[in-house]
């Protein structure tokens, strides 16, 4: 119900890259081959070092729970989550009891479609 | 010598609810309003300012409705901060000879067009990070709710504690005829208010009103000309935070940045300032600009805000005198241009004799326009009376 509802992202030529591999169910991070950095969100240049030798990596879709709020409207939880890989991302929590997670719990990635189809990653409890 | 800048004239619409003025006509009546109190007319201001609740093309519109001849403008935009960096930018440009008098205003009808709710971001989906942000059905208040959680699992901060900002704001707007919520409320019935997005309930969040307001500056001469109190802009500064490469600032706001800045500027610190404007779009919101302002350390907001320590005549802090946007007003969605009044009034003594601090000759007004996790900018200033 909650799904059909998320408004879906336009991709710009710069991420068509990440929105494809997530049709596929797989969530990419973006690399930095100059400085081993990752960053959120994707972009074609390095934000830490300005390179531009970036690479989308397949993440391992493991996180935790920085922060999170339970929306009373719809009882969605927005989270944001530090990834596995370094950088803290906005997200949402599904398919998880709000009673059963809090900051700092373990996350892992999962897909929901949006209200056209394309297929975002968010995180439920791992 | 670089010319000082002074606040010269304020001035906040009575109406909260504006069914029957436009937009622009909030703006204009508000610019009289600030130039009276100046005791100044239209002919003489020579620079403009306004931000993205003017309607239109910058300040091109306000200029043309107003017949304002100008050789001065900014229509930096930055949300609800940006009338404070505006009273910032025109400081500058009034010490550099560009403007003599600079009218700053705000407006706008978000009640009377049913237009309450704040979008999380614009809906311009060119923006680079929109596409990372609008599948996650987020709001302003989870924004800030994230916030709170945040902080409360750092430094074990309390929702009775947040509540206390509100009470606080609601003692002072009890004396303010034109506030929207002056009745006083206590902790209870803050934490018994139905919750928003968790922690926050609706009790932390700030009114949504209508109105108009203004702000007048001008160069020394003509401000000594004037029969008002002289009010020297001592100390001004910006800052900007954002999630950067994936970095968050959800429990430090750019505050901390521009308050140290401008208060060495102004050549004060934290113990110098006898009244505080601080941002309240949400409890927590006001929570963290005491914290970094360094009224109290980082995380020490909780224990610092409770038990009335914000009330005037109470606490150590006496905080938006007027009832902040937490009761009185929070025009446009836009709650910076009231913190700038309410300091003035308190430094010129012209505040509400309830709530006016004593010997009150150095004030602060800070603000935080956007948000707090996602993007923000931060203006502090530091007013003096002399
Ligand atoms: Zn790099």
């Amino acid at each position: 119900m909650l799904s059909s509802k998320r408004p879906s992202p336009i991709p710009s030529p710069q991420t068509v890259e990440f929105w494809k591999a997530s049709a596929e169910r797989k969530f990419m991070v973006p690399r930095c081959r100059a400085c081993n950095r990752s960053h959120w969100y994707p972009r074609p240049f390095c934000p830490h070092c300005y390179s531009q030798d970036v690479a989308l990596e397949k993440a391992s879709g493991r996180g935790k729970v920085y922060s999170f709020t339970v929306l009373t409207k719809d009882k969605s939880i927005v989270a944001y989550v530090k990834l596995d890989e370094g950088p803290i991302m906005l997200t949402s929590i599904v398919d998880t009891d709000p009673e059963k997670i809090g900051i700092g719990s373990e996350v892992t990635v999962t897909f929901q479609p949006t209200e056209d189809g394309t297929l975002v990653p968010l995180f439920r409890g791992a | 010598m670089a010319d000082d800048a002074y606040i010269v004239g304020i001035f906040e619409h009575p109406t909260r609810l504006a069914t029957d003025l436009s937009v622009p006509q909030l703006h204009a009546e508000a610019a009289f309003g600030a130039l009276a109190d100046a005791g100044l007319s239209m002919s003489d201001v020579d620079a403009y300012y306004c931000g993205g609740d003017a309607t239109g093309l910058g300040p091109l519109p306000m200029a043309t409705y107003l017949n304002m001849k100008l050789r001065h403008f900014d229509s930096t935009d930055v949300g609800g901060s940006t009338y404070l960096a505006h009273v910032s930018h025109a400081r500058d440009a009034i010490r550099s000879g560009r403007c003599d008098v600079a009218l700053i205003t705000c407006g706008g009808r978000p009640r009377a067009s049913k237009a309450a709710v704040v979008p999380v971001s614009s809906p311009d989906m060119a923006e680079p990070d929109a596409q990372f942000e609008v599948p996650y059905n987020t709001n302003v208040v989870a924004f800030y709710a994230m916030a709170a959680a945040r902080h409360m699992h750092e430094f074990g901060t309390t929702s009775e504690q947040l509540a206390w900002i509100k009470v606080a704001a609601s003692q002072h707007a009890q004396h303010n005829p034109h506030a929207m919520l002056p009745k006083p409320v206590t902790v209870d019935d803050v934490l018994s208010s139905p919750v928003v997005a968790s922690p926050l309930h609706r009790l932390d969040c700030c009114v949504v009103s209508d109105g108009g307001a203004a702000v007048v500056m001008a160069r020394s001469e003509i401000a000594r000309s004037l029969k008002r109190p002289l009010v020297k802009v001592a100390g001004a500064a910006e800052a900007i935070f954002h999630f950067g490469a994936g970095e968050p600032h959800i429990i430090t706001t750019a505050t901390s940045v521009s308050g140290p800045r401008a208060f060495a500027e102004a050549r004060r610190t934290p113990a110098d300032i006898k009244y505080t404007s601080v941002y309240d779009s949400f409890t927590i919101t006001a929570l963290l600009q005491i914290e970094d302002l360094g009224f109290c350390k980082k995380g020490q907001g909780g224990p610092f805000v409770a038990d009335g320590n914000l009330i005037s005549g109470r606490g150590a802090l006496p905080f938006n005198t007027d009832g902040g946007g937490l009761c009185n007003n929070h025009m446009a969605n836009r709650g910076g241009i009231t913190k700038i009044i309410e300091a003035v009034r308190q430094v010129r003594g012209e505040a509400h004799p309830a709530v006016q601090v004593k010997n009150c000759d150095v004030v602060l007004a800070n603000g935080i326009g956007a948000i707090v996790g996602t993007r923000h900018a931060a203006a502090t200033l530091i007013l003096e009376r002399q």
